[in-house]
């Protein structure tokens, strides 16, 4: 939409095909409203509740096999380990790897029948 | 931190964040569908105001830099006089942000572009194909690689509404502004409704001149030699369908060569062009999805060669086993270039020649470009399997409508 606010000397807009009169008054300020380019966003699955603690919590690691996720998820798992002893983890080498193995619908109960609680995915791209 | 063996440090430094992400973290979104509001800039006249608005859009990291045309109720009610599909149908999301692109989405991005009805359905098509799983888009949007789409249009649709596939058919081009226009809006679906900003949605390093328009052409069909079947065909389309075929390319190369008059001289084009596909592209061999299902990029070649070489009894699929075969890297080649590791990982051993693709089958030729032969193409490719979708049109007689409203206003169909 585009409008001029009051009367005063007219003038033809062309835009697209659409030739729109329009009419300047003493304040000659227009107006344009055009869509926001961002569109909807929707948000289909909520991220789920954290945990409160992870000791005593079995936690999953999920992988795209990407960018030397051999050195990195033994890292984290080492470093978190260290804090919460009595977790355990599910290394990413026992789930499927890669990014079409992944990013896929089934991977939330993939983790789930294996008891675990919470996942760490990775890793860059 | 990303490069072979480094330095691992800042995951020690930063492993709270971690435990943070794991335990405290909240969610701050709660509905399930957000529309976002429309948006209101004034100025002192019209031009202003469309100044005012591009200025909004640069400091709010919307379009692509470059200045865009507003896109008002009235022209995105116009761009959607170019399909029967209804406004609010959902395409799917873009990612990394996950935005949903619906068919007004679409309309909203192509009159930013500066675009007309006739060119809705390609576009639609070419976010079908985006979005379709195997085509793994978020991993192209948010990879460190510099890719693109290549968007490749057969059918009648191409000339209809001048889609280049002659002389300067990669652009840019004022007799064929279909390509630009088209490539623009998907490239401002990727940034604005998918979030691939640089540094933060994309980690592109480069970026490039060819993601402000992507790469949008139509095969030269008419061009094509007996027995030479065209890509839609190829990918198993009936003869005549409109289809829309899209790869993700991180390059573009142009080869020189002579032309294809004798089997001589044929043979040292196709060696050459063997020699610039044979490049030591870690993304042939990566990912095994890639590897299993992708295609090491598209050969383009002018209607001047492809005849040259059918003449001599040459077939695309003679030409595809000829050049993979030619193209492998020896094994010290492989370990020369530190590329093992990626070799190994999917499952091939680095010891043998290693050929660019699983299967010769793979490698996507394209007849398209100025007439006679001196020049190809190849564009190698970052993505995984290239994906295909047809066109869909709008009702016969408001396709006419636009084509004939088209011609009053562009004048007459360029011949190619």
């Amino acid at each position: 939409m585009y409008a001029g606010r009051k009367g005063g000397p007219a003038y033809i807009a062309d835009f697209g095909l659409h030739r729109v009169l329009c009419k300047q008054q003493e304040e000659t300020m227009v107006t344009l409203e055009v869509f926001n380019p961002c569109g909807l966003v929707g948000t289909t699955s909520p991220h789920a509740p954290r945990l409160s603690e992870l000791n005593g919590k079995t936690i999953c690691e999920v992988s795209n096999g990407s960018w030397e996720d051999d050195r990195i998820f033994p890292l984290i798992r080492g470093l978190l380990q260290k804090q919460f002893p009595t977790a355990k983890f599910i290394p990413y080498t026992e789930f499927p790897v890669g990014s079409d193995q992944i990013d896929i619908d089934e991977i939330g109960r993939i983790v789930k029948d294996r008891g675990c609680q919470a996942a760490i995915v990775g890793n860059a791209g | 931190m990303f490069l072979a063996g480094s330095d691992l440090s800042p995951i020690k430094e930063n492993i709270d964040k971690v435990v943070y992400g794991l335990t405290q973290w909240k969610p701050t979104i709660k509905e399930k569908v957000r529309a976002l509001a429309r948006v209101t800039v004034e100025g002192e006249d019209y031009q202003q105001a469309i100044d005012n608005m591009n200025l909004l859009f640069l400091r709010n990291q919307w379009g692509d830099g470059l200045p865009i045309l507003p896109a008002t109720k009235e022209r995105v009610d116009w761009i959607l006089t170019g399909t029967d599909l209804p406004r609010d149908e959902v395409i799917g999301k873009i990612l990394p942000r996950g935005g949903i692109a619906t068919i007004e989405q679409i309309a909203v991005a192509l009159a930013m572009a500066g675009g007309r009805p006739e060119y809705l359905p390609v576009l639609i098509a070419a976010v079908e194909a985006l979005v379709a799983p195997f085509s793994q888009h978020a991993h192209m949007a948010t990879t460190t690689g510099s890719n693109y789409p290549v968007i490749i249009v057969n059918g009648p649709i191409a000339k209809q509404i001048r889609l280049n596939s002659g002389y300067g058919c990669l652009g840019p081009d004022p007799n064929h502004p279909a390509g630009a226009s088209i490539g623009r809006a998907l490239r401002l679906l990727q940034l604005d409704v998918g979030g691939a900003i640089p540094g933060s949605g994309t980690m592109a390093i480069y970026g490039g001149a060819n993601r402000y328009t992507n790469i949008v052409f139509a095969e030269d069909e008419d061009g094509l030699p007996e027995g030479w079947e065209p890509l839609s065909v190829e990918r198993g389309f009936t003869k005549g369908s409109n289809v829309a075929t899209i790869h993700f390319a991180n390059g573009t190369i142009n080869m020189v060569h002579a032309g294809t008059s004798t089997e001589e001289v044929a043979m040292q084009v196709l060696r050459m062009w063997a020699a610039y596909i044979g490049i030591p592209n870690g993304n042939y061999w990566g990912f095994r999805p890639r590897w299993e299902n992708g295609s090491p990029g598209v050969l383009l070649m002018a209607r001047g060669t492809a005849s040259g070489l059918a003449e001599l009894g040459w077939s695309k699929d003679r030409i595809r086993d000829f050049l993979w075969a030619e193209s492998k890297l020896s094994p010290s080649k492989v370990k020369d270039y530190g590329l093992e590791d990626g070799v190994e990982r999917i499952g091939v051993d680095p010891t043998m020649l290693l050929p660019v693709s699983k299967t010769p089958k793979s490698l996507t030729i394209v007849v398209t470009g100025g007439e006679q032969s001196g020049h190809a193409y190849f564009m190698p490719n970052q993505g995984y399997t290239p994906v295909s979708r047809e066109i869909r049109l709008p009702a016969k007689s408001k396709w006419d409508d636009l084509l004939n409203r088209a011609e009053k206003e562009l004048g007459a169909v360029p011949a190619r």
